[in-house]
């Protein structure tokens, strides 16, 4: 369950991450650990890895990549909302082809974000959709 | 050499396909710099080096994938007064990049930064 106070209470902000590329996996916890209000609860390199875990995870945030070697991330968009109905899903991909952004934010990605940008993009999407699912009454 | 006003010619070299294509539509925006040519694997980026003479070089770095420096090697040597860029997210990786011949080491993490002003810097060393 999302908690609308989290920043208030202070408590962190939970991602799981499904990329197969093992040096963005290596990349993004060395940033996330430097991030005190930000914990990184599970890291999955394909779309099965992603579906397959526990429904009790409840991440507040999905990063997803869209190449994966399974299946193509914008298909798993609606599952993972399905699975975790609370939880915002934040495309981070470098197939950032606008055909892409706009059917992920239609399959319910709260965001889209370019891995080219992603030094400037990611903290704020992510605070964004902490605000989002505040403001869509994500406790219920 | 090149002209104070004519645009760098980038060569993008990565094996997976979606990101040189990001690369080229992050750069398109720039004047002042022209992506001549892509590649994806070691001989087509030796092949398309030969062909085209770029004046700079993006080439992705993973120590993962040790093909990776061998390719930044091979680069070097075929272009020698090319600007060679390497990409990465091993940034402690950073020294083991510039000894294998490139210029300039680049976050991945962090490209929308760093990419341009790279760029920038081979054209003044370049001119």
């Amino acid at each position: 369950m999302t908690n609308p106070d989290r920043f208030h209470h202070q408590e962190k902000i939970t991602l799981v991450l499904v990329d197969d590329s093992q040096s963005f996996q290596v990349a993004l916890k060395r940033y996330f650990s430097e991030l005190p209000d930000i914990s990184l609860v599970a890291v999955v390199s394909s779309g099965q890895g992603g579906l397959r875990l526990p429904d009790s995870l409840h991440p507040d945030i999905v990063l997803l990549d869209l190449h994966l070697p399974d299946r193509f991330g914008l298909t798993l968009i609606a599952p993972l909302r399905a699975k975790w109905p609370q939880t915002q899903v934040i495309v981070l991909t470098f197939a950032d082809h606008p055909r892409h952004r706009a059917a992920a934010l239609a399959a319910g990605a709260t965001d889209f974000i370019s891995k080219i940008s992603a030094a400037d993009d990611l903290l704020p999407a992510i605070h964004k959709a902490m605000q989002n699912s505040s403001g869509t009454g994500g406790s219920a | 050499m090149m002209d104070d006003r004519s645009p760098i010619r980038l060569l993008v070299v990565n094996e997976r396909p979606e990101i040189v294509e990001s690369i080229t539509r992050f750069l398109s925006q720039f004047q002042q710099v022209s992506v001549v040519g892509t590649a994806h694997g070691m001989e087509d980026s030796l092949a398309r080096a030969r062909e085209l003479h770029p004046l700079a070089v993006l080439c992705d770095y993973s120590h993962l994938k040790q093909e990776t420096l061998e390719r930044i090697r091979r680069l070097r040597a075929e272009l020698p007064a090319a600007c060679i860029i390497a990409m990465s997210y091993d940034e402690e990786q950073t020294d083991v990049v510039l000894q294998a011949g490139a210029d300039q080491f680049i976050s991945k993490f962090e490209l929308s930064r760093h990419l341009m002003p790279a760029l920038e810097q081979c054209a003044t060393s370049l001119r």
